[in-house]
């Protein structure tokens, strides 16, 4: 069985996710982030790195990055369906899920602990700056591969769909998102509606487009 | 017949794992020097402007070095730099994502950290320097645990994962400091410049672990 260490609105939903859509058997464990408990001696003992979320493999195998996850489960259940077995469309999933959790994810983390990226005590606010430029920048060319849309495939829900969501969710600003990229807010919308991924997006806390537009 | 592979690179880019995997691999493909990553014909390719973007033989057209990595791992299988069995696929693909997300945005984040904030030349130095320390932190976690015991990820085997962090320790700031405080790291590097494609490589990116 699957262990998920998880916390709300952590990367953590888009494990979760996979492990639902493919009809993996897991238990969650969900580690009190806010108060501090991904810095505890048990769960430093399970994840040395103090990352969430954080996947125990059936093996005892853990591994740490939520892309990671997501590859992973795609290659365990190759007949769930939600990962693309056509060559060409592979690339595209790889492509795509590569630019969300390299490029977009990494620069959410930018304005969101910018003080990491900074060794000036009053460095933090230049670098919140050019992260809001940069994330516009990123989604403005996410937006062009979401034609036609709702999902990076169409009609048809991947596992790279409510990753890139969530990372959506996370954006500085989300009604400013979804206005000025209604292919985001589609995806949005098509991903937090889908009845198997709505749910745990509710329970995850990630906030709702609708509400934010 | 299929069309080769096309390579879009520059010196010290993240094409360089890229193309060691493809003359690995035997695939027909050629590769097209990017002169200007701004110029209108290229953002034309990438939006982002920045190397490598590969276009494959059906005309698909990728960018992301790691994803590059994944998709020939699909399509050469039986070749030496691909991951054989669940449990070594799993542990490539982890440190794989683990190298991109990480240490190569902090990679950036050193060299380019005009991009990392909107402040002062000053800004940019207390950037980079933050940056410089990330980097070293992270290899410290990277041989803790993915060199445990090496010398490659996966073991005695060789992967195109290995390639990948020779790569990114060549970007290093002093890539002879950082593999002698990572003697792992180092062994790592050691047996992947021992590949018989591997120098050629690097001296076409003008790569090195210097002295």
């Amino acid at each position: 069985m699957y262990k998920l260490y998880w916390s709300k609105r952590t990367g953590a939903f888009a494990a979760e996710t996979a492990l639902e859509l493919c009809g993996a058997a897991f238990e969650g464990v969900q580690v009190d982030h806010k108060a501090g408990a991904h810095r505890e001696a048990a769960y430093l003992a399970i994840n040395p790195a103090g990352q969430i979320p954080a996947l125990a493999l059936p093996d005892g195998q853990l591994i740490t990055e939520s892309a990671a996850m997501v590859l992973h489960l795609a290659d365990a259940y190759p007949d769930s369906g939600y990962w693309p077995m056509d060559t060409a469309e592979r690339a595209v999933a790889y492509r795509w899920l590569v630019f969300a959790s390299a490029q977009l994810y990494e620069t959410d983390l930018r304005y969101s602990y910018a003080d990491r990226y900074t060794t000036a005590p009053d460095g933090a606010e230049g670098v919140r700056q050019a992260a809001h430029r940069h994330i516009d920048h990123l989604w403005s060319i996410v937006a062009e591969a979401l034609t036609p849309g709702p999902f990076f495939f169409g009609e048809e829900l991947t596992l790279l769909d409510p990753y890139v969501a969530m990372v959506a969710a996370w954006h500085y600003d989300l009604p400013r998102l979804c206005a000025a990229e209604p292919r985001v807010h589609a995806l949005l919308d098509a991903v937090t509606a889908h009845p198997a991924v709505g749910p745990i997006w509710r329970r995850y806390e990630l906030p709702m487009p609708a509400l934010a537009a | 017949m299929a069309n080769p592979y096309r390579l879009y690179w520059t010196p010290t880019s993240g094409s360089f794992v890229v193309e060691l995997m493809l003359r690995e691999a035997g695939a027909p493909h050629e590769t097209i020097q990017v002169e200007d990553r701004r110029a209108e014909d290229f953002l034309a390719v990438n939006p982002l402007g920045k190397v490598p973007v590969l276009e494959l033989p059906d005309g698909t057209v990728m960018t992301e070095s790691a994803a590059m990595v994944l998709q020939l791992f699909d399509a050469y299988p039986e070749a030496d730099f691909t991951p054989q069995g669940a449990a070594s696929w799993t542990k490539a693909r982890r440190w794989l994502m683990f190298l991109t997300c990480e240490l190569y945005t902090a990679y950036q984040q050193s060299y380019h950290s005009e991009h990392f904030t909107v402040g002062s030349r000053i800004a940019r130095e207390e950037v980079k320097s933050a940056g410089r320390g990330r980097v070293r932190e992270l290899w410290k976690i990277f041989e803790a645990q993915a060199l445990d015991p090496g010398p490659f990820v996966l073991g005695e085997r060789y992967s195109a994962v290995d390639a990948y962090a020779a790569m990114l320790a060549s970007w290093d700031q002093s890539p002879e400091v950082l593999l002698t405080i990572r003697p792992r790291l180092g062994s790592l590097v050691q047996a992947v410049c021992d590949r018989p494609e591997t120098a050629a490589v690097l001296e076409k990116y003008r790569l090195g672990f210097g002295a």
